[in-house]
């Protein structure tokens, strides 16, 4: 399943892709892929994108109901 | 700009490194028996037997020791491919460098140490068409070609030097005098393996960059489709 939430946090944030890929310290395609919903990033990258946008893991990555 | 520890890449390339481990032992092994076969000596098969012992004891120590065996968990496959992949490359070099080493100094028995070409080249040339293939090969965006290309073009020099002076070297001494000539070679050898290097690998980075964002804009339709089928449903 897409993740949109993480895609809109990212834009009011002001980041591209390639930005936060930047400040996470991963690719460009990485950041991609997860907004797609291709990859589960670990616990560990999740924290680190939510301490990057300003979020919670909930926030971003629990599934809505 | 410090270089990247992609989680996704390093997963991807351990499991696929995991497997060249494999096929590096299985050359390995038979390299071993058909020189054995052919009456090699124990000199001609000195790093043979290292090389395994390296392979085969490293990974009893390690998946003893990290508790691996027979490792189905998700987790624990990460870590044992993860440890297949460290000693791969240790494999890897001591079969390069062992192999440059022994040409060197044992020369008149070229030929029993020529298959270690295949033994290391084999699983590199796997690993490397696999990558390309499935985008791992990449700077990971524009900020970071930038800075790859920086490291990429230490790393060429480093590498032309080494090459010019190892191959053209012996052409700048002739009966025990310095040949300036010689210096020519050296300077021509390294700049002509740097070029064709860095060309090379920049071209093959390209291609990883295009396969990478393809896989991205792929995944991305799946998803889009995925998500208009489920609308359809409801």
């Amino acid at each position: 399943m897409k993740n949109k939430r993480m895609k809109i946090a990212r834009i009011e944030k002001d980041l591209s892709q390639e930005q936060l890929a930047v400040l996470l310290g991963v690719t460009r395609q990485t950041i991609g892929l997860i907004e797609s919903g291709s990859y589960n990033p670990t616990l560990k990258l999740c924290i680190a994108i939510c301490k990057a946008l300003d979020k919670t893991l909930d926030e971003l990555f629990w599934p809505e109901e | 700009m410090r270089k990247i520890v992609d989680e996704r890449l390093a997963r991807e390339t351990n499991a696929m490194t995991a497997r060249m481990y494999w096929l590096m032992l299985a050359l390995q092994l038979s390299v071993l028996i058909v020189k054995l076969v052919l009456g090699a000596g124990l000199m001609q098969c000195i790093l043979d037997l290292l090389v395994l012992a390296v392979g085969l004891g490293g990974m009893a120590i390690l998946r003893t020791a990290k508790g691996l065996w027979g490792a189905k968990d998700e987790v624990l496959r990460e870590i044992d491919d993860a440890c297949l992949t460290k000693l791969f490359m240790a494999m890897f070099w001591l079969l390069v460098f062992g192999e440059f080493l022994l040409a060197f100094s044992d020369g008149r028995n070229l030929w029993w140490y020529a298959p270690y070409v295949l033994v290391w080249g084999l699983p590199a040339v796997v690993i490397t068409v696999k990558s390309l293939r499935q985008g791992l090969l990449l700077w990971g965006g524009r900020q970071q070609e930038k800075a790859g290309k920086a490291r990429l073009l230490k790393g060429t020099v480093l590498g032309a030097v080494f090459f010019g002076v190892v191959i053209g070297g012996p052409s700048c001494f002739k009966d025990g005098s310095f040949q300036p000539s010689g210096l020519v070679q050296v300077l021509m050898m390294g700049a002509v393996w740097g070029t064709l290097f860095y060309v090379m690998f920049s071209a093959m980075m390209k291609r990883g960059e295009k396969a990478a964002d393809q896989a991205v804009a792929e995944a991305e339709t799946r998803m889009d489709d995925a998500g208009e089928d489920a609308a359809d449903e409801e």
